[in-house]
């Protein structure tokens, strides 16, 4: 019997270890909860993934992540507030605590993830560059491209992951930088440009603001892989830890079929997960530094990965892009979250 | 008497553990300094892993460890010290092990248990991300020629108590209105021994444990492991929170050894690569760009971690594959490319 007290009281003792750490270094989620709102900067404007309405409004993944913080931390998606912000000055203004995580989502690579300062929370849209052709063309498939003129915007990845792509496959197209993307879709819809490439969240935007969007298609070769992910900055597990099993939760809602709308429904449910999952059994909010409801309060403030989904960029969208690599691990797709449990 | 006794040693056991307490305060705080630092000084890297697991982690005779978690921990060696081989080996069990991560007696944790919120969150440690993809399956002898859990009906379950695996088997066999019965053991030892004796027809259980148990039983091939997964878990490396550098080594270790399968980069073929033109072979192998700088590596970390113990598909192969006698299938660890669920961002 004696053996064992030790042993307990080396474990409470690490709780509390690990609690003060805790407490020593939750400053990101205390001065949220001070200062009432959720700041999330947004460089980038990108139709479904981050865009702002005429009337101020933020839209798109992105923007419905940042109010996905406000509603686990303060029940009202309406606390999230986004800070517009120059492309040059958006990591300084997470390490500097200007804002909390950005609205618009992060191409994740090795260096974005390990030269930068911030810390990559999870991949919220699995991207990757494309072509869009009219329909008119009968262009098929990135191999048709030979001997037609590409066009892609300078300067960016794009143009670099085209020409190893046409160069790797021996595909002989004429590679056209365009400076802007404005320009670039003036040369698209004036026709001197035979297909554009760019990644499928940005043509998919691009796509809707042409005179007859269906009139465009997107080549199903996608030559790249571009997770866009949410990003924290460095130094703060306790505040990573809200972000990550924030978006986690959006995953494990759709996996045990909690939405929307069944959400108080749900709170009958004799799921044993459902029920640890809303906080109707147990308590895991605390390891968070929540409330045990906060999942619940989640989904009733944005609803799960699908609703957001189907909402920014999928079928009740504009952009109307299918599932594909954003389908849950068990319907094809690559998602995949760990339960709270 | 008696209870002035037990008085005096809950005070004494008080004291330790407040005594416990600020030292694992000023551990945690001085460990949150840099681990690559200590790992450097100590001129090698500790390693914890569960409990031998037949294929993920086991010791020969001369002590020596192999396995497929193993081989993760020489990955990060490799990382580190452009070496595989300076790191030893910490066998934790049970409620000790967030306590070891805490106080720096081991580096990392290969394998801890599933990954879940509360061990994510609750004790000042972190999944870096998932390593092995694992659900509750059932095995059963050959002999019954089922190919299916679907097919399972009227038959003796073997269980292990005290979890969540009762209530999935319990919630699967009432969505198939099929009958079992179950039989429940505490001790994985006990029911080895149990199935082995033939006191039921199947087990149920994580896949990885299943197969683990498929190795140690005689005439493995007899056994099979059915298909279909009835829970969701997987498995990954542990560190301890307050040290983002080690956080991303450990990561990117794990990225490099997936991205390393998906360009084609082998422990095999990387020495003839050093001409190659493709750019992302360039990245890896450390001919093009300044990887590895952020984390404190040397811009070569990538290509030390693949000559070291080759890509994920042949850590795999190696530790899982047809030369161990009783291969696994990919399944959820194939390449996402591959209708796995192993994703790495890209190399660039």
């Amino acid at each position: 019997m004696w053996g064992r007290m030790p042993i307990r009281l080396l474990a409470f003792s690490i709780i509390i270890v690990a609690t003060l750490c805790g407490i020593a270094r939750a400053e990101t989620l205390a001065s949220v909860k001070a200062r009432g709102t959720v700041q999330c900067g947004v460089a980038d404007s990108t139709p479904g993934f981050s865009a702002v309405q005429v009337n101020g409004n933020w839209t798109g993944l992105g923007a419905d992540y940042c109010r996905a913080l406000a509603a686990t931390i303060f029940n009202d998606p309406g606390k999230a507030r986004f800070v517009p912000l120059q492309p040059d000055e958006r990591v300084a203004a997470l390490t500097s605590g200007k804002v909390d995580t950005f609205a618009d989502l992060v191409p994740w690579t090795l260096h974005a993830d390990t030269d930068e300062g911030v810390k990559f929370v999870a991949t919220m849209f699995y991207d990757g560059q494309t072509f869009m052709v009219t329909k008119a063309s009968a262009l098929k498939s990135a191999r048709d491209l030979a001997g037609k003129t590409v066009c892609v915007e300078a300067n960016t990845e794009a143009e670099a992951e085209a020409s190893e792509y046409f160069d790797a496959n021996n595909i002989r197209a004429k590679l056209v930088s365009i400076t802007g993307r404005e320009a670039l879709a003036a040369s698209y819809i004036d026709g001197s440009c035979a297909a554009i490439t760019a990644a499928t969240s940005i043509l998919a935007g691009m796509r809707e603001a042409l005179p007859v969007p269906t009139d465009n298609i997107l080549l199903p070769d996608v030559i790249t892989k571009r997770p866009l992910a949410v990003v924290v900055a460095q130094g703060d597990d306790r505040w990573f830890d809200v972000a990550r099993w924030t978006f986690y939760a959006l995953l494990d809602a759709e996996e045990l079929g909690v939405t929307q709308t069944n959400v108080d429904e749900m709170l009958g449910s004799d799921n044993i997960s459902v029920r640890r999952f809303l906080g109707v059994e147990g308590d895991f909010g605390a390891s968070i530094g929540l409330n045990k409801d906060w999942a619940y309060q989640l989904i009733k403030g944005v609803g799960n990965y699908a609703d957001v989904f189907d909402r920014d960029v999928g079928d009740e969208s504009p952009l109307k892009l299918p599932r594909g690599l954003n389908a849950l691990w068990n319907k094809g797709g690559i998602q995949y979250s760990p339960p709270v449990r | 008497m008696t209870s002035t006794r037990r008085l005096n040693v809950s005070r004494w056991l008080a004291r330790v553990g407040l005594a416990l307490s600020v030292v694992l305060l000023f551990a945690a705080t001085a460990s949150a300094a840099s681990t690559l630092e200590t790992v450097r000084a100590r001129g090698k890297l500790l390693c914890g892993s569960t409990d031998p697991l037949p294929g993920f982690a086991q010791q020969n005779a001369d002590g020596r460890w192999s396995g497929f978690d193993v081989d993760f921990c020489r990955a990060v060696s490799a990382a580190v010290f452009g070496d595989p081989d300076k790191v030893d080996f910490v066998p934790l069990t049970g409620s000790s092990r967030f306590a070891l991560l805490q106080t720096g007696a081991v580096d990392l944790f290969a394998r801890d248990a599933a990954w879940t919120m509360r061990r994510d969150s609750g004790y000042g440690a972190s999944y870096v991300g998932a390593s092995f993809f694992d659900g509750q399956g059932f095995m059963v002898d050959q002999k019954l020629n089922v190919v299916s859990a679907y097919e399972l009906n009227k038959l003796r379950v073997c269980v292990l108590d005290g979890g969540d695996e009762v209530l999935n088997v319990q919630d699967f066999f009432f969505q198939n209105q099929a009958a079992y019965t179950e039989v429940l053991y505490e001790d994985r030892d006990d029911l080895t021994v149990a199935y082995q004796a033939g006191l039921c027809d199947a087990v149920s259980a994580n896949a990885s444990w299943l197969y683990a148990m498929k190795r140690t039983l005689p005439n493995p091939a007899t056994r099979v492991i059915l298909p279909e997964r009835i829970s969701k878990d997987s498995f990954g490396p542990v560190v301890r929170d307050g040290d983002d550098q080690w956080f991303n080594i450990v990561k990117w270790t794990l990225f490099t050894l997936i991205d390393a399968e998906e360009v084609g980069i082998t422990e095999a073929n990387i020495g003839s690569l050093a001409a190659a033109k493709t750019p992302v072979i360039r990245r890896m192998l450390g001919l093009s760009g300044t990887f590895g700088a952020g984390m404190g590596l040397s811009p070569d970390f990538m290509k030390n971690i693949i000559a070291g113990v080759g890509n994920y598909g042949e850590i795999f192969d190696r530790n899982f594959g047809g030369n161990t006698g009783v291969p696994m299938l990919r399944g959820q660890n194939a390449l996402w490319t591959r209708g796995g669920l192993l994703f790495a961002p890209p190399v660039k």
